[in-house]
């Protein structure tokens, strides 16, 4: 299984400031591809919002870089990611807190991280940033929201249709920088070859419909990079059309076969 | 002039030989392997089992220089 991977972020209608981070990478180690994306949507004010996304992407593009402390015998060790992960969340917490609290002013982000190898995938998540599985005939989001409607939700207190326009959807319970313990989610899955993954901010989904994702990232679509930030660029022109007001970045992966597999 | 003419005809082949050699492997150096139109290799002598990483797409956003020590 190898991958393309394409990534597209748009300052939006509204902001003068991009805030969200992106980082994608797809590798071979040993022969063995590997795909990793991760999405930050950074928010606060003087500026720190994009400092806070920024340092979270950075600290794992560093992390990159050092494949020996999680990739063994020829494939990933995805209980070592799952617990570096967690280690460069906690630590990154530590700084952002430290960082605003000097410069007076709350800042943070959510992340959400995704690495595919060898038929199977982990995702991390923390906030409202999502991670998607758009496959021939369905759209299904992996992640969970740590917001105050999914909350509501959860408990059926509103409806998913309700959570959509409710006053405080913006309202977060989780993200990095804020609270002195993070709580993280993770997802171990198998990655399917005829599937697309996405990774958003909360203002690319805003606005379009499940339908819409389907139809503009439909994995038969998806057969290259180009192709790819197409899909991508149409959804957001979309969304901009549509009024959001928020900073919209998008991120896809599509696993492919090929020689033989 | 049989033997001269003999000698040079082998003369010219190993020569053309060398010379195919020598493209192929130039060629191999230089190519790349393209797989649905991406580049998965830049060098596609190395062999299987190489323990080198090859990134064969990044893709960086991010919106400051500031950083966080």
């Amino acid at each position: 299984m190898n991958y393309h991977i394409s990534a597209s972020t748009d300052v939006g209608i509204r902001k003068s400031v991009n805030q969200d981070s992106l980082f994608a990478r797809a590798l071979r180690i040993d022969s063995t591809p590997i795909a990793f994306a991760a999405v930050c949507d950074g928010m606060g004010g003087y500026a720190l919002g994009e400092v806070a996304s920024a340092s979270v992407i950075n600290a794992l593009t560093q992390w990159m870089q050092t494949p020996e402390n999680w990739f063994e015998n020829g494939s990933v060790n995805f209980k070592a990611v799952e617990s570096q992960w967690t280690d460069i969340v906690r630590s990154q917490n530590s700084k952002i807190r430290q960082y605003s609290a000097q410069k007076g002013v709350k800042a943070g982000t959510t992340a959400t991280v995704f690495l595919s190898s060898n038929h199977n995938h982990i995702v991390m998540s923390v906030g409202d940033t999502r991670a998607y599985e758009i496959s021939n005939d369905r759209v299904r989001q992996i992640s969970k929201d740590q917001t105050y409607v999914q909350r509501e939700v959860d408990l059926g207190h509103i409806s998913p249709q309700e959570a959509r326009t409710h006053p405080k959807q913006n309202v977060l319970l989780q993200c990095i920088g804020i609270l002195e313990n993070v709580v993280i989610n993770f997802w171990s899955e198998p990655t399917l070859f005829n599937s697309v993954y996405m990774l958003c901010s909360d203002g690319f989904r805003h606005v379009v419909t499940e339908n819409e994702l389907l139809s503009h990232l439909h994995p038969s679509k998806m057969t290259g990079p180009d192709t790819m930030q197409a899909g991508q660029n149409r959804l957001i022109d979309l969304n901009k059309a549509r009024g959001e007001r928020d900073n919209i970045s998008v991120l896809t992966i599509k696993p492919y076969l090929y020689g033989g597999e | 002039m049989p033997t001269i003419l003999m000698i040079s005809s082998i003369a010219v082949a190993a020569l053309v030989i060398a010379a195919i050699v020598f493209g192929i492997k130039r060629l191999g150096k230089n190519s790349e392997i393209y797989v649905a139109g991406q580049v998965i290799s830049s060098d596609p002598l190395d062999p299987p089992g190489d323990s080198s990483v090859i990134v064969e797409k990044d893709i960086t956003f991010v919106h400051t220089d500031e950083k966080i020590y």
